[in-house]
């Protein structure tokens, strides 16, 4: 029905009392909410941030192993290393002893290093010298000393004296040349 | 969802005026969110607008939903029995008045510049509807309307609201001014300083002497009023003078004097509704039909009178029932929001 001759003034509920109650919570309202996402914003940032320091922490972490495996490595090398220049050292010296040892008139024309032993070729004037000669000091270095001879063209006697040893420094070589094989494919 | 919110939030303020020349009566209803009405009214003489005011403004803020409406008195207002504007235009300048239409099948009007005058007046406090008298009348006797053809009439103060339906189709209608009651009891001798007494025969020998009224340009009726001597009110009035005066003695004075106003008054009334009559049988403007029946919402609480004139000078059977302008108007304020 519309009968009146006028409109009604709109009728706001939003006095100006309840206007003014109205923006005390509205602002109250909207501060709780921007403090709320603040710190819901740095919580994010905060469990990113935890995120990537974790992620660091293993890397580092991981890194570490690495590096220890590594020195370990370069440890157990190192060691070798000296273990194989102590026995070169020792080497160098009875085989610089062992040619001091040898008289001057037997002449060595050929000598072989093996794994555990050395085998001497050489000419000898008799028997004789070479057993008193060489064979005394070999046998005093070597476990087990194995001399053939046969003649030369000039009388003399050509030797071939094969000699092993089964001290420790064979075995200490043997260990060393069956861990390096597995190391060096461990570094690959 | 809103309307329910704001209805429990807000207590709901209809303040009603009806404004009169001399008083002004504010009714001011509260109807609380549980449905309780508590409801007040104030009288004003109506030159104490800074008082009414006040007390509007007082009311106004006990809550935001206030709803203040205020009855059309304004006299250039009328209702026409078409809603087409083209038909419209011979019963008023459809240019300065505005026309709302009821129902289709009526309308009724007042001046924009007396809406405008209205809201100039109460600017103060705004104003949120502005009823018409018809529109009061056609609601109060809506039963009536619907099934009868009859004269209704709204008896004011200061204005009778006069319209004749048949069966909710409206053949005539006209704010009638009680203005001119000063010029009326002058003519009929009822205001003192204005009364010689030789011209006055309210005396022991009661009985106006219509011989000496003339006949005002606004009162063509009273021409065709020949039998106003014969009315016996005016006897009966004798009568009742002469009663007062043998139980109180000097002091029937005044009361006399109320009697005679409202006698005058009621004859006043009498005098226009006839006039309004014979312009609805006259005017080949309305279609005309032969009235029996008069219903008429009083609500000034009137004397018997009228009633008798109507009945015994017009042959109409009278009907009256009483009513409170504010409550109607608060009535209508509470559909219309």
């Amino acid at each position: 029905m519309k009968y009146s001759y006028i409109k009604p003034r709109k009728k706001s509920i939003l006095t100006p009392e309840i206007r003014l109650v109205l923006a005390f919570f509205s602002m109250t309202i909207f501060m709780l909410l921007s403090t709320y996402g603040f710190l819901m914003y740095k919580d994010k940032m905060f469990i990113k941030d935890k995120l990537a320091i974790e992620n660091e922490k293993i890397r580092l972490q991981q890194n570490t192993k690495d590096i220890e495996s590594k020195i370990l490595h370069i440890e157990k090398q190192m060691n070798t290393s000296t273990k194989v220049f102590t026995k070169n050292s020792v080497l160098r010296d009875s085989l610089k002893n062992l040619f001091d040892l040898v008289p001057q008139r037997i002449t060595l024309t050929e000598a072989k290093l093996l794994h555990n032993g050395l085998t001497l070729y050489g000419i000898t004037p008799n028997k004789d010298v070479y057993n008193f000669m060489l064979q005394a000091p070999l046998r005093s270095i070597f476990h087990q000393t194995y001399t053939s001879f046969y003649p030369a063209k000039d009388g003399w006697l050509r030797f071939v004296s094969t000699n092993y040893m089964d001290d420790e420094t064979d075995k200490i070589l043997e260990d060393t040349d069956s861990i390096s094989p597995k190391e060096e494919k461990k570094d690959e | 969802m809103f309307a329910k919110l704001k209805n429990l939030l807000y207590t709901q303020i209809y303040i009603n005026i009806v404004a009169g020349n001399k008083q002004t009566t504010i009714y001011v209803e509260e109807i609380s969110f549980n449905g309780s009405v508590q409801s007040t009214e104030e009288k004003f003489e109506t030159s104490q607008s800074k008082k009414i005011n006040a007390f509007i403004l007082k009311n106004t803020k006990k809550s935001p939903i206030h709803y203040i409406t205020i009855l059309d008195s304004s006299i250039s207002q009328g209702a026409t029995p078409t809603c087409s504007s083209t038909e419209m235009t011979q019963f008023c300048d459809m240019g300065i008045v505005k026309h709302i239409c009821y129902n289709k099948q009526w309308g009724y009007y007042t001046s924009k510049l007396d809406i405008l005058e209205f809201q100039n007046k109460y600017k103060k406090i705004g104003l949120d509807f502005i009823f018409s008298p018809f529109l009061m009348l056609v609601n109060f006797f809506k039963e009536k309307v619907e099934k009868e053809l009859a004269l209704f009439i709204l008896v004011g103060v200061d204005s009778i609201t006069l319209s004749v339906y048949d069966h909710s189709k409206l053949l005539f209608a006209e704010q009638l001014d009680m203005q001119n009651q000063n010029e009326f009891q002058e003519e009929l001798g009822m205001v003192d300083e204005a009364l010689p007494t030789e011209d006055l025969t309210l005396d022991d020998d009661i009985g106006i002497d219509l011989e000496t009224i003339d006949a005002s340009d606004e009162l063509d009726s009273l021409d065709d009023f020949d039998t106003i001597e014969n009315l016996d009110t005016f006897d009966e009035m004798d009568e009742f003078s002469e009663d007062d005066s043998e139980e109180i003695g000097e002091v029937i004075v005044p009361n006399l004097a109320d009697t005679e106003s409202s006698f005058g008054e009621d004859y006043h009334r009498f005098s226009l509704i006839q006039s309004a009559i014979n312009k609805f049988y006259k005017d080949d403007r309305f279609s005309s039909d032969f009235i029996e029946q008069v219903f008429i919402a009083d609500s000034i609480g009137m004397g018997t009178e009228l009633k008798k004139f109507l009945e015994e000078e017009m042959f109409l059977n009278v009907f009256i029932r009483k009513i409170d302008l504010c409550l109607e108007l608060c009535e209508l304020a509470k559909v219309e929001k």
